[in-house]
């Protein structure tokens, strides 16, 4: 897996470092997160941090997984000191979506985990293959569930159905150019609307290899309010071929 | 119309008309005054929106509130103590300036079949008051002036929303031509929305968010109906998501509310669009 491109665009370009969405990359090992931090959180950039780190770490999310990342984050604060309204804000919780690529090189497959609404979009060249966890703009409607560092939040982490719902493998084997785009929600949003009148954008996605191109696409689109003001990720992976060939290799300049 | 995002440059305002004539003195089915209920309600309503607010930097600025009580006085600032000099504050301010923060006993599940009595701290800024007559016009005048005068200094903002308490016919003329103007202050993003809560202690069946005036009880309902805005998209989807039954001509209107719907109203009535 090789990562071709990674780039944000904060929603208050006078406050960058208010972006809540984190990214943690680890292509070596087959391995990327992306976590969208909810707004009204109590401090949902750590939040996103910590589940993307625990991601790569360990992708698998057994019984503990969730637990030990709440745990983390619960560490770093003295409730004790908080004032009633930090109090209340820290108990309401911290919320974050979580999208996480895994790369099966033997088996020519991609695992994406994804709980909340960043996607990861499926592309063969140019061409949408698939996307998940969702396929149309007005999923993004709908209320999804998210990450909290309060527990009683996590009851969908439970249900017999998480799997069926949270992942799926992609094979991409028979991919002659496989690519996949991960993003954040403002973005896929506008993506999967734009796809659906007609007007696919994916080759305008996937050709971007500049923060300051992927700048100027957001502030366009958002000063046509064609897509919704949020912090806006984009990250663009290719994988490798049997024979050893990564067929999006960027060329050497 | 209703899209604009809230943000700390682009804050909205929230602004609370209650009622504190004699008759909001009556007994609930909770066997609480109207208007300790009253009262109770929209302190834990600031408290919600502060802990909506707040990050662990401290409470972000998304919304100007303030509270107009009416009653035995005329119209007046609902606020007291630091809060008292003007109408609207910003949510900081709110933050830091409740009247006392009581601790209160909630029952909570134990997690094993059982309840518990957990102790919270139940910050109040509004006191009940239950005396004279209903001056509402007095109030919505107050309300209009406050709100011009805020539009004019956020024309980007989503517009300001009114959430309205009531018990009782107004004794000081017609409000609804005062209400119809209220509701034609602007920002950019769109009128004023006036939302009316009529709280009753009748036992009579309550009416939420009608579409129409047709099947309402009497002329007062139907007054309280037309002073009313229609819910706009994102409301209509979050009280559905509450299981109201509501569609597109939905107003934010309840009549003969008690205790349960008293909590709804104010709870999708503060739900402004989404805070960034």
């Amino acid at each position: 897996m090789k990562v071709l491109f990674e780039g944000q665009v904060p929603k208050d370009l006078s406050f960058p470092h208010d972006n809540e969405d984190q990214i943690k990359l680890m292509p070596d090992l087959g391995r990327i997160a992306l976590s969208d931090g909810a707004s009204e959180s109590f401090d949902s950039k750590t939040w996103a941090r910590l589940l993307t780190v625990h991601f790569v770490r360990q992708p698998e999310l057994n019984g503990n997984w969730l637990p030990e990342v709440i745990k983390d984050y619960c560490d770093r604060f003295d409730q004790a000191q908080m004032p009633w309204s930090k109090q209340s804000a820290f108990n309401r919780g911290s919320f974050a979506t979580l999208l996480g690529i895994e790369h099966f090189s033997k088996l020519g497959t991609v695992d994406v985990l994804g709980v909340g609404d960043s996607i990861a979009v499926l592309l063969d060249g140019n061409d949408f293959v698939d996307s998940f966890p969702y396929t149309y703009a007005e999923e993004f409607q709908q209320r999804p569930d998210l990450f909290c560092t309060n527990e009683k939040l996590n009851y969908f982490l439970t249900s017999p159905d998480f799997f069926i719902q949270h992942l799926k493998t992609w094979p991409i084997r028979d991919k002659k150019d496989p690519v996949i785009l991960c993003m954040t929600d403002a973005l896929a949003e506008w993506a999967l609307r734009n796809a659906q009148e007609g007007h696919p954008m994916w080759q305008l996605l996937s050709g971007i290899n500049d923060v300051s191109e992927l700048e100027v696409l957001v502030l366009r689109e958002r000063q046509t309010r064609s897509m919704r003001i949020d912090d806006t990720t984009l990250v663009k992976l290719s994988f490798e071929m049997e024979d050893g060939n990564d067929r999006n290799e960027l060329p050497n300049p | 119309m209703y899209t604009a995002e809230i943000s700390r440059s682009n804050p909205t305002a929230l602004l609370f008309l209650v009622d504190q004539s004699g008759s909001m003195e009556d007994k609930m089915s909770t066997g609480r005054s109207k208007a300790q209920q009253v009262a109770d309600v929209l302190n834990r309503t600031l408290a919600t929106l502060i802990t909506r607010c707040t990050k662990a930097e401290g409470t972000r600025n998304y919304f100007d509130i303030g509270v107009i009580g009416y009653g035995v006085n005329g119209e007046y600032n609902g606020f007291k103590g630091a809060l008292g000099s003007s109408i609207l504050h910003p949510i900081s301010s709110i933050e830091a300036s409740p009247i006392r923060i009581e601790e209160r006993q909630k029952k909570m599940d134990d997690g094993a079949g059982g309840i518990i009595e957990q102790s919270i701290k139940f910050p109040v800024w509004f006191e009940p008051q239950a005396n004279g007559g209903t001056p509402m016009c007095q109030a919505i005048t107050k309300a209009a002036e406050e709100l011009v005068a805020w539009c004019d200094s956020h024309p980007n903002s989503y517009p300001p929303t009114v959430l309205h308490i009531t018990d009782g016919e107004s004794t000081d003329g017609d409000p609804e031509e005062l209400a119809t103007q209220l509701r034609q202050i602007q920002t950019g993003d769109g009128p004023v929305l006036m939302f009316n809560l009529h709280v009753s202690t009748s036992g009579e069946p309550p009416v939420e968010f009608p579409a129409s005036e047709i099947g309402l009880p009497d002329a007062y309902a139907k007054l309280l109906f037309r002073m009313s805005s229609s819910l706009p998209d994102h409301l209509i989807r979050f009280a559905q998501e509450k299981g109201f039954k509501v569609g597109m001509e939905s107003r934010g209107f309840m009549f003969n509310a008690d205790n349960v719907q008293i909590v709804d109203f104010f709870d999708i009535g503060t739900r402004a669009s989404q805070l960034r």
